[in-house]
């Protein structure tokens, strides 16, 4: 094993024989190089419909991540509401927020769009870009490479002084996206088997974890589900917000595992729902998808990135 | 399951049966029960083709559901005499024949019932306790799951101008065999952590412009005191793939998926996403895009474990 290049272990670990996993630093290693963040509104029209835009210019759709903010509440879960509260924006509805919006990335903008939302309303988003791609690209970057200055690392077979930006492997350029290691949780779920029926129509289960992460502020989290209960099935490590309908013509439901953060906490629901429609009914089907009972393993990272700095 | 429920599934008219007691006369394929004003005294029966209950499997509770498509005297409370039996029977035959002759359990319930409105499922609806009858039935020697139980509903003295009137293809008869569990279980908490006290070895990198021997904590764009993701590779994967990751841990990933506008959007939406996980025995990372896409997707795997 070669051994050039930057290694920093763990506090109390010799450097010298740790493992990879045990650096908290490596330039063996490219790590996520945030570009541009920062907080976007869009404000929608009487039918509910805007859209938000940022011209990033970089030449290829970069690897990004959008939180919503706004105020949570679930009232099946918990009458209180969480007002500054935070959460990823996906093509996934939300229980805790509602999202009607979705964002993508092009080869020059990160566009946030509404559809269907509260009309004439001002919403806030928190966004990031990164320097790392989200598609296949060789060419020029949109970034020029001033700033020679300061630490790079390129990653492997790239000449650091000619390498493209998104080829560096490390650059005090851009800000990381770093976590303390015990700001690293887990968490099971359980839910019971249970299933709606014409009587309970639809009925609900559902449960939540509170992380408070002692940060103060709401931070960028990544959430994981494990064992997430898909149609047919269960996953490994889908990410949240996560969403499975079971529904049929005659049957109804979903499950969903789903977070936000505030000043306080990340919270990460599980949730399911099962019914039946009066398609179902009117054809003899009485009772909804059973859903077996259900263990979902929660695995979050919290960052110290602020959303609401 | 803590609650099942038994229909008539398919309908069929030989699980219903109406009887007029002035005339003798009956109807197949519908259920009445009361007096009504026009044919007087009326008593009725439902089947259930098929019950999922194992011989005494004991109900702690059974009621059985009428949906009523008509009724007479809607809202008159006390209105609707009933008395229920269960047929004696190991199958109960279909009512292709009068059932009413046939022998009941011991078991009996007597009620008095407000009239409901008319309209069917949602609108007109009334319940009958069932639990003895039920559990009197399966504990039938000849008694197997998925036999068909049938029941009885004599009208009990009704006045005349109050009754319930349907085809009866949609009575349900709701069983629970134990209590419903908490459908919502205590939340958890986990306490904020202790972060390690400020240090000042190690690598710090501040912000354009700010002095990192006094930046905060805000201001630093890296500090070796804290952890980030470290990619182990970036894959470019095609449609409905899974690739081994060679960890022996799941690690955390990332990915990117063009969609058919080619629109940069995140994976994580049940059809375009990963999972981490075993896969034919492998460990991997398995890509699920739906509707197939014209671009691959982009995937991050990291050296940090999830597990």
């Amino acid at each position: 094993m070669l051994h050039h290049g930057i290694k920093v272990s763990k506090p109390g670990q010799n450097v010298l024989v740790s493992n990879d996993i045990d650096t908290v630093f490596s330039s063996k290693f490219s790590t996520l190089k945030l570009l541009y963040w920062g907080n976007i509104t869009l404000t929608t029209n009487g039918a509910g419909n805007g859209q938000a835009v940022y011209n990033h210019n970089l030449n290829y759709a970069p690897a990004h991540y959008v939180f919503l903010k706004g105020t949570a509440q679930f009232t099946y879960l918990d009458a209180a509401s969480y007002p500054n509260s935070f959460t990823p924006v996906t093509q996934v509805p939300c229980n805790w927020i509602p999202m009607p919006f979705n964002a993508y990335t092009s080869s020059t903008q990160l566009v946030i769009n509404a559809v269907g939302a509260l009309p004439n309303t001002t919403y806030t988003f928190r966004y990031y870009i990164l320097v790392d791609r989200a598609v296949d690209y060789a060419g020029d970057a949109g970034i020029s490479l001033v700033n020679g200055y300061g630490l790079k690392v390129s990653k492997a077979g790239y000449d650091v002084k000619t390498a493209k930006e998104y080829q560096m492997a490390y650059s005090q350029k851009y800000k990381s996206l770093q976590y303390y290691p015990e700001n690293y949780k887990v968490q099971n779920l359980s839910l019971p088997e249970f299933a709606g029926n014409v009587f309970f129509n639809p009925r609900k289960a559902g449960t939540y974890v509170d992380i408070a992460h002692g940060l103060g502020y709401a931070p960028f989290f990544l959430a994981f589900a494990d064992n997430f209960p898909f149609i047919g099935g269960v996953e490994g490590n889908v990410l949240v917000p996560t969403y499975s309908g079971h529904g049929s013509v005659s049957q109804t439901g979903y499950a969903a595992v789903e977070a936000f953060c505030d000043a306080t906490r990340v919270r990460v629901s599980f949730y399911e729902e099962s019914g039946v429609t009066q398609t179902g009914i009117d054809n003899g089907v009485y009772t909804g998808d059973i859903f077996p009972a259900a263990t979902v393993t929660i695995r979050v990272i919290i960052f110290t990135e602020n959303l609401n700095p | 399951m803590y609650q099942l429920l038994a229909g008539q599934n398919p309908p069929d008219d030989n699980n219903v049966w109406s009887y007029r007691v002035s005339s003798g006369g009956h109807f197949t394929g519908w259920f009445g029960v009361g007096n009504n004003s026009t044919y007087g005294q009326m008593h009725g029966a439902v089947r259930f083709p098929s019950i999922p209950l194992n011989r005494n499997q004991f109900v702690t509770d059974a009621r059985l559901h009428l949906f009523a498509g008509a009724t007479e005297g809607a809202g008159d409370g006390n209105a609707l005499k009933v008395r229920l039996r269960g047929i004696d029977e190991d199958n109960t035959a279909n009512f292709s024949s009068d059932p009413l002759g046939r022998s009941e359990t011991d078991a009996e319930y007597i009620e008095q019932k407000t009239i409901p409105p008319g309209g069917g499922y949602g609108i007109g609806h009334f319940d009958m306790a069932a639990k003895n009858l039920v559990n009197e039935i399966i504990a039938r020697g000849g008694w197997n799951y998925g036999n068909a139980m049938g029941f009885k509903i004599f009208d009990n003295g009704s006045t005349s101008g109050h009754h319930i009137w349907d085809s009866g293809e949609k009575a349900v008869l709701d069983l629970w065999l134990s209590a419903e569990p908490d459908l919502t279980p205590t939340p958890v908490s986990i306490a904020a952590p202790t972060f390690p006290v400020l240090t000042h070895y190690g690598i710090r990198v501040s912000a354009p412009g700010v002095d990192v021997k006094t930046a905060t904590e805000s201001q630093l764009f890296f500090t070796s005191r804290k952890k980030e993701l470290r990619v182990k590779e970036e894959r470019v994967i095609l449609n409905q793939d899974a690739f081994a990751h060679g960890l022996a841990y799941a690690p955390c990933v990332l990915g990117f998926y063009t969609d058919s506008s080619n629109l940069v959007r995140i994976m994580n939406y049940p059809s375009n996403r990963f999972s981490v996980e075993p896969f034919i025995g492998v460990d991997s990372v398995n890509v699920n895009l739906f509707p197939v896409p014209n671009k691959p997707a982009y995937v991050y795997v990291f050296i940090d474990p999830l597990t």
